[in-house]
């Protein structure tokens, strides 16, 4: 099939891609080919961007909350040295100034490409070689929903569809058994910004995100709200069948109704194969240790990342994890000495472990692992133990899907305040994702309220693809 | 790593005009340049620097970072300096637009570039320049010499001691570049040490010979305060008079010999004699002056007003970015503005229109007019004009109208379309018993009309439009809704009651845009129920997301009347307006300049010069009079309530005493008395010794609320449960009175400025109120009837322009809700894009029909009852939905030739929407309360599956109201719904996206809500009727698919029957509930099918 754009709208209604016809009234009506821009792809099929694709899949483990950019992957001897000085920088959130605070932290150079990590992510540092890191990451909002909002969605102001939405509007999925936009999270917590992390927006709600869970049933509504017997569903299903198929007669042209009857069947292998497919004690002892599932600190994330894994493999396109609690983790504005290590405890083994496992599983090429959260933190101190949220500067991590690796790409000032060097902004990361999928983050639109919207909006935001990154 | 590349700084460009005219053509005179003076006069309009600028005289500079050590450092020259300006990217040559507004224009304007790094600072008050280097940079204030002659300068720095001291130098210089700096001349400098005292520094520095283009900086760095490093922060103050004696004033460019060639060069191949985009012609001045879209391409001595610097200064244009103008040529330009557009020859190009005749001539935006009925072969298929032109349509292709639906299926479609529910099995056997006449199909399309669940349905389809939520603010978290709800849901309500009571859609629009300005509710001794429902009708503007109670930033407050404009021109106008707030609008003719006018009527009520948040403009649903009763009502009450109280704690008192004195009695007589009187003091007023006493004795002689009550005599136990009995009374008789979410102008009109970029703190020139050119020139709002004191009656205006039969705009209000309505019944509007009818959107498939419609439906009072009546009875409507199996000879195969159904040759099959699907089931299981309105049904959140849910169904809950009655969030919608696409709302939904996904599936197979529903509609049919599985079957089928099971179907759900009776029983039941379970299971079968998820 090819990208929504260049398709008819009859193509694109239809979910079961039979031949109709020409659609003459509607060639006659297009003339001036306005009726053809509204076409737009409303099924999860496969199909291709553009451009060639040099990832299938996405991995967004998102850092709710903000970790701190020089404790943990931007080191800054400047800071330490002018430890206690007071400079001209505020605290964003407490609107005071209080003295640069040097890292508590060491940090050591890992592997060939000699990254400099922190003592905190020992793991993460293990795959310094496998890694890009953009230190130059920046945008406006300080505050978490903002924040986390911008980067799920490339706007400060909620409602936009989230990045996960666009990406499999644009290419659909490679498994119909399970939801193409996945977001996994602990049932404990939902973060700032809630559910609005994975929403479609105002793009149709079948690319909206679908949470499935690690323990229990991994779908809402996989298994009947209360028991039946043996057979029961079976049994519906046969008749559902049957009506469905009786009624069809009378509207052969209406690929609709094939597209739900289909659904059903589809809907009854997932409730088979999801469990079982999901179903992480299949994984070998080795594998499971390797995502910490034996550990009580790292289990729960490693469970997600493992899922994420499984869910890639599968063909399921965008995974979203998001942090483990509590609310908004790795929002240390106070006592950073400790939380930090302890937050740190949890996530770095499960996110190397990733990164290892679908390397050696021939999957890292095609798929790209971001590693992120809305924001970074402060060079100064607030409270004196912690620091503030930043947005003008903080660090992700890329990994697979060709990007660069053992790389560094743009800088912060001395203190790790603002992005200076090669700056990248949120709408420039998202075009560039877009751009190793496939898709030309220009060209990926859809009508809303009279305006062809995208996820970078590039005319408002001068969204580009960050070249020097890519492989 | 470079070091001049650490501190992007914040930089901000004021300049100011001279203090003299430079118009004169004198060539010789003495002209005057104080700082101060230019300032205290300017600083007091809004913006001084939009004002009188010829060309930019003060620069704001600082230096990027210092070098040197501490005692020696200097600031650098080596170009390393940024702009004061928040938005600066380049440096001389060109005008500031980093003037900051702080959040009320009350306060003076300040400019202060020390917003983010609380250093490197400038602070602009009346008559004051203060200056605050950090302690990496020095402030440069800079004068640019527009004139030559011999200048003298006298000024001084005056330093107020905080932390450090500082050094200041005066320099003479030329024209600093980006890449060399800067070689100064020193002519004065001076220490102000640390210290207490209030220092000042003198300087003078007479008799320089100076060019045009010259530069006098004054310098302030930080020193130390002799111990460490330098401090930010300091203020020094400076204040500097430049006089130029025999200034020479140059000669103004010339367009024919200095303007003209830069515009051929980088203007005219978009603005010449071959294109002129944007219809901007700059050939001549004539033709600049008359301008393109946006205005006049400049104003004559006011460069700062003029379009065409704008743009260029901005780097909009020219469009090709190695296009740029030299500063120069910029400096040529702006001179030229500055002096009144001299030329030599007057040029006669003739200006392009503001709109082309393509645009005024686009469908949407034409005057409807009379259009004749079309005729059809076929006038037996003519059941209501509308047939006339499907069929005319329909035949010039060689098609017609499929055959009439049957009556049930019409039964069926034409409930839910009406009411949003199914007939019910009573109606069904009514409509059945009367046979096929279509006179009976009438009488069931006026008594559902009537029904008030048509206002329920038809609410629904407003309210998306609206974007209406019952939340106001954030609704970001999961969880209870943050948002601010109370009595928000009384604009449903109105709209609701507005349907039903078919109140025409002008006036319905009229009281939604300006309800408060048609009432004079401000003076009202009490609320008539059309004051308040008109108050109430305002909640409309009222719909967009409004952050401003937790955060009232100036962008997030613009965002709200950004956002309220943009939703009137989609909602009410099926135009997009959002474009046109930055720019003018690349595909509609919407100069920027229109949107703001537009803006202008709603600034006075959405007013951020005097912004009420969402929480302070509730208004009570009182008048104030009757506030001020039931204040005082209530005062008297608290009176009362306080005296029965302290009744009432008197004698409790007393007793307590009492029974205290005798518990003293337990304690050793050494320390009694010391702890009666530590006992009688306040805690904060007890010595260290009494504190002790308390904390160890106290509870030995603590007297509990029921000793009281056992040693209270009977005679008092009477009193005070009486006392008590009065209160309770008092209390009840309190009054109370609601809220309303209400649009109202607050504060006199404010002055609406354009804003360059759609960036509130850039903002340009003044857009007065008014509409949309595009509709006729003449669309100045301040020309129409104000109200008066109380209210600008720009809204009213605004809407009468709407709604004024024979008015342009609204022949296409008409459109945009004909189509709308349509789009409802059919499926897909006329226009397939129904919130877009401009240029840039779908052509209708039937103009003629359209405009024949629209203009019925103005001319015959806008009612919407009407409208939809006259669609459901034709026979388009009422034709079947199935393809007709045997083509007629000499007919095309319909099927082939219009796939998608484009010409309405058969009845589009359409998916229930969500709630129409909910209130079906809920329905069809006996639960359903048709109660209208009240306050919202709050939700359930699990945390645990992120599911949103209604409340379950229990024994508080025997009964479930429509799901518009349930909260309605933007983001949070119930689990169910939103699987089923009811859909986010951030704007208004003008057109819901149906999809078919293995989730929904699941949900209907699995979800609790259905399957407690099926084993409700199980039970009652159990309860109805001792039937047999047959009678269950045709009485389930009647309920849900309101028809009757045919042979096949009869004998796959009675096999179906057996087949769970018999699963169920293995499974350990017991032969009844094996009964009502299966007869569940086939109900929710009969929910999940295709045949009830499709309207027939």
């Amino acid at each position: 099939m090819n990208f929504p754009i260049a398709m008819t709208r009859r193509q694109l209604l239809s979910d079961t891609g039979l031949g109709l016809g020409t659609a003459a009234v509607a060639t006659l009506l297009a003339q001036d080919g306005r009726a053809e821009a509204f076409s737009v792809a409303k099924n999860l099929l496969p199909r291709k961007g553009q451009l060639p694709a040099h990832a299938k899949s996405v991995i967004l483990l998102f850092q709710n909350g903000g970790p701190s950019q020089m404790d943990l992957f931007d080191p800054k001897p400047e800071l330490t040295r002018r430890h206690g000085e007071t400079v001209s920088i505020m605290n964003a959130m407490a609107g005071n100034s209080e003295a640069l605070m040097a890292s508590p932290f060491k940090f050591e150079r890992r592997g060939e490409s000699g990254i400099e990590f922190s003592e905190l992510l020992p793991h993460l540092g293990e795959q310094a070689d496998r890694l890009c890191l953009v230190r130059s990451m920046f945008h406006e909002d300080p505050n978490h929903p903002g924040g986390t909002y911008m980067l799920c969605s490339g706007n400060r102001r909620p409602g936009r569809p989230s990045m996960g939405s666009w990406v499999i509007y644009g290419l659909g999925s490679e498994n119909q058994n399970l939801p193409a936009f996945v977001c996994l999270r602990d049932p404990a917590v939902f973060h700032s910004g809630g559910s609005m992390q994975v929403t479609n927006g105002w793009l149709p709600s079948l690319f909206r995100g679908t949470e499935l869970r690690t323990e229990g049933d991994p779908v809402l509504n996989l298994k009947p709200a209360t028991a039946r017997p043996p057979g029961a569903q079976e049994s519906s299903l046969r008749l559902l069948s049957r009506l469905n198929e009786h009624h069809r007669r009378n509207y052969p042209e209406e690929s609709e109704l094939e597209a739900r009857i289909r659904n059903y069947e589809l809907a009854s292998r997932m409730q088979l194969a999801a469990a079982s497919e999901l179903d992480l004690s299949g994984e070998s002892q080795e594998t499971q240790r390797l995502y910490g599932l034996d550990d009580a600190a790292t289990a729960s994330y490693g469970r997600q990342c493992l899922m994420a894994r499984r869910l890639v493999e599968r063909g399921v396109r965008f995974v979203q994890i998001l942090a483990p609690p509590p609310h908004n983790s790795w929002d240390h504005h106070g006592d950073l000495k400790s939380r930090l290590p302890a937050l740190c405890q949890k996530v770095d083994r499960p996110s190397a472990a990733l990164i290892v496992d679908l390397a050696r599983r021939g999957l890292l090429d095609s798929t790209i692992v971001l590693w992120v959260g809305e924001f970074g933190r402060m060079p100064i101190s607030q409270a004196r133990t912690g620091r503030d949220h930043n947005p003008h500067g903080f660090t992700a991590i890329l990994a697979g899907g060709g990007f660069k690796s053992g790389h560094i790409h743009g800088a912060t000032d001395e203190f790790g305040y603002k992005a200076v060097v090669d700056r990248v902004s949120v709408p420039d990361l998202h075009g560039t994702l877009l751009w190793q999928l496939g898709i030309d983050h220009a060209r990926l639109t859809y009508p809303h309220h009279g305006r062809a919207e995208s996820l970078t909006d590039p005319d408002v935001t001068g969204a580009r693809v960050v070249e020097e990154i890519l492989a | 790593m470079d070091a001049g590349i650490h501190w992007v700084c914040l930089a901000l460009w004021v300049s100011f005009a001279v203090s003299v005219s430079a118009d004169d053509p004198m060539p010789t005179r003495t002209m005057t340049w104080s700082l101060r003076d230019e300032f205290r006069t300017k600083a007091a309009r809004e913006n001084p620097n939009s004002d009188l600028m010829e060309q930019p005289v003060w620069h704001f500079l600082r230096t990027t970072q210092s070098e040197g050590p501490l005692e020696t450092r200097r600031w650098l020259r080596d170009g390393r300096y940024a702009l004061l300006t928040e938005k600066g990217d380049s440096v001389f040559g060109l005008p500031f637009d980093g003037w900051i507004y702080r959040l009320t224009p009350a306060e003076s304007p300040v400019v202060s570039a020390a917003m983010e790094d609380g250093a490197g600072g400038l602070v602009v008050r009346r008559g004051e320049i203060v200056v605050a280097p950090g302690p990496e940079h020095a402030v440069i204030v800079a004068w640019e010499s527009p004139v030559s002659g011999t200048l003298d300068i006298r000024g001084n720095f005056e330093h107020a001691q905080a932390s450090s001291g500082v050094a200041w130098y005066v320099e003479r210089g030329s024209c600093p570049e980006l890449e060399r700096g800067f070689e100064p001349v020193p002519l004065a400098s001076g220490q102000l040490k640390f210290g207490t005292e209030m220092q000042r520094g003198d300087f003078a520095a007479l008799g320089q010979k100076i060019e045009v283009g010259d530069f006098v900086f004054f310098i302030v760095d930080a020193l130390a305060d002799g111990t460490t490093a330098p401090f930010p922060g300091d203020g020094t103050r400076l204040d500097v008079t430049l006089e130029v004696h025999d200034a020479f004033v140059p000669p103004p460019p010339s367009f024919e010999k200095d303007i003209l060639p830069l515009l051929v060069a980088n203007c005219h191949d978009c603005h010449g004699g071959n294109l002129q985009e944007a219809r901007l012609d700059l050939r001549t001045p004539a033709a600049i002056l008359r301008g393109g879209e946006g205005g006049p391409a400049a104003v004559p001595g006011r460069p700062t007003h003029s379009l065409l610097l704008e743009r260029v200064l901005a780097g909009e244009m020219p469009l090709d970015k190695n296009a740029r103008l030299s500063p120069d040529q910029v400096q040529l330009l702006q001179r030229w503005i500055a002096r009144g557009l001299p030329h030599e020859s007057a040029g006669s190009t003739v200006a392009a229109p503001l709109f082309s005749e393509a645009e005024r001539e686009h469908w949407a935006f034409r005057p409807l007019r009379s259009i004749p009925l079309p005729s059809s072969r076929a006038m037996a298929k003519v059941a209501q004009p509308v047939d006339q032109f499907l069929l005319a349509r329909l035949e010039s292709e060689g098609m017609t109208l499929s055959p009439r639906a049957d009556q049930r299926t019409l039964l069926r479609r034409v409930t839910f379309d009406l009411t949003g529910l199914p007939p019910t099995p009573e109606e069904l056997v009514e409509f059945e018993t009367k046979g096929d006449d279509e006179g009976s199909y009438e009488q069931m399309v006026d008594r559902l009309l009537n029904s008030p669940q048509f206002g329920v349905r038809w609410g629904r389809y407003w309210l998306d439009v609206a974007g209406y939520t019952d939340t106001v603010t954030f609704d970001e978290d999961f969880g209870a809704p943050v948002g601010f709800i109370e009595g928000k849901w009384r604009y449903r309500d109105y709209v609701v009651n507005a349907l039903n009571a078919d109140k025409p859609y002008d006036q319905f629009l009229l009281e939604q845009l300006a309800g408060d300005e048609l009432v004079d509710w401000r003076n009202a001794a009490s609320y008539t129920p059309e004051i308040t429902e008109k108050l109430v009708a305002t909640g409309f503007l009222r719909t967009v997301e409004d952050l401003t109670v937790d955060d009232p930033r100036p962008f997030v407050i613009w965002s709200v009347v950004h956002e309220t404009v943009e939703h009137v021109g989609s909602s009410v106008l099926g135009l997009t307006l959002q474009c046109a707030r930055c720019h003018g609008h690349k595909f509609e003719p919407i100069p920027q300049r229109d949107y703001y006018s537009l803006m202008a009527g709603f600034t006075p009520a959405l007013n951020p010069a005097n912004w009420k948040n969402a929480r302070k403009r509730l208004l009570p649903d009182v008048s104030a009079p009757v506030l001020a009763e039931i204040q005082k009502h209530n005062g008297d009450i608290d009176r009362q309530v306080a005296q029965f109280q302290q009744e009432i704690d008197a004698v409790r008192q007393k007793r307590s005493q009492t029974l205290r004195q005798q518990k003293l009695l337990t304690v050793p007589e050494s320390v009694r008395a010391d702890l009666q009187s530590a006992l009688d003091l306040a805690a904060d007023k007890q010595d260290a010794i009494q504190k002790y006493l308390v904390e160890k004795l106290g509870p030995l002689v603590r007297v509990e609320p029921a000793e009281i009550d056992a040693a209270l005599t009977e005679e008092e136990t009477a009193k005070l449960k009486q006392r008590a009995d009065e209160i309770a009374r008092a209390n009840g008789q309190r009054r109370s009175h609601g809220w309303i979410h209400a649009v109202y102008d607050v504060g006199p009109p404010p002055s609406t400025l354009l804003f360059k970029r759609g960036q509130f703190d850039m903002p340009g020139r003044e857009a007065p109120p008014g509409f949309l050119r595009v509709f006729g020139e003449s669309s100045d709002l301040s020309t129409l009837a104000s109200l008066g004191s109380t209210s600008s009656g720009r809204r009213l205006a605004l809407a009468r322009w709407l709604t004024t039969a024979d008015s342009p705009a609204s022949s296409l209000v008409a459109r945009v809700m004909v189509n709308r309505v349509w789009q409802q019944l059919f499926g897909q509007g006329l226009v397939a894009t129904s919130d877009n009818l401009g240029l840039s959107g779908a052509r209708p498939t039937h103009p003629e029909l359209l405009d024949w419609l629209a203009g019925d439906f103005r001319a015959q009072g806008w009612s919407v009852k009407r409208l939809i009546r006259q669609l459901v009875l034709s026979n388009a409507y009422c034709q079947q939905s199935a393809a007709p199996s045997n083509i007629s000879e000499g007919t095309l195969d319909a099927a082939k030739f219009d796939p998608e159904n484009l010409l309405l040759w058969r009845m589009n099959l359409r998916r229930l929407d969500a709630e129409s699907l909910r209130d079906a089931v809920v329905a069809n299981s006996g639960r359903l309360d048709p109660q209208l309105g009240g306050p919202p049904v709050s939700l359930v959140y699990d945390l645990a599956s992120g599911a949103v849910s209604e409340p379950p169904i229990n024994e508080q809950n025997l009964t479930a109201r429509r799901s518009l009655f349930l909260l309605q969030r933007r983001h949070y919608n119930p689990t169910f719904l939103a699987v089923l696409d009811k859909p986010t709302v951030t704007r208004g939904v003008c057109q819901r996206d149906y999809s078919a996904t293995a989730q929904q599936s699941l949900t209907l197979l699995n979800d609790r809500f259905l399957i407690e529903h099926a084993e409700r509609c199980a039970r009652r049919l159990e309860a109805d009727a001792e039937l047999d599985i047959s009678a269950a079957i045709e009485m389930l089928y009647r309920l849900v698919l309101s028809r009757l099971p045919d042979d096949g179907e009869r004998t796959w759900c009675g096999d179906f029957l057996s087949e769970q009776m018999a699963l169920h029983q293995q499974a350990g039941h017991s032969a009844e509930p094996a009964r009502w379970k299966s007869l569940a299971a086939l109900c929710q079968v009969l929910w999940g099918s295709n045949e009830f998820l499709y309207l027939p």
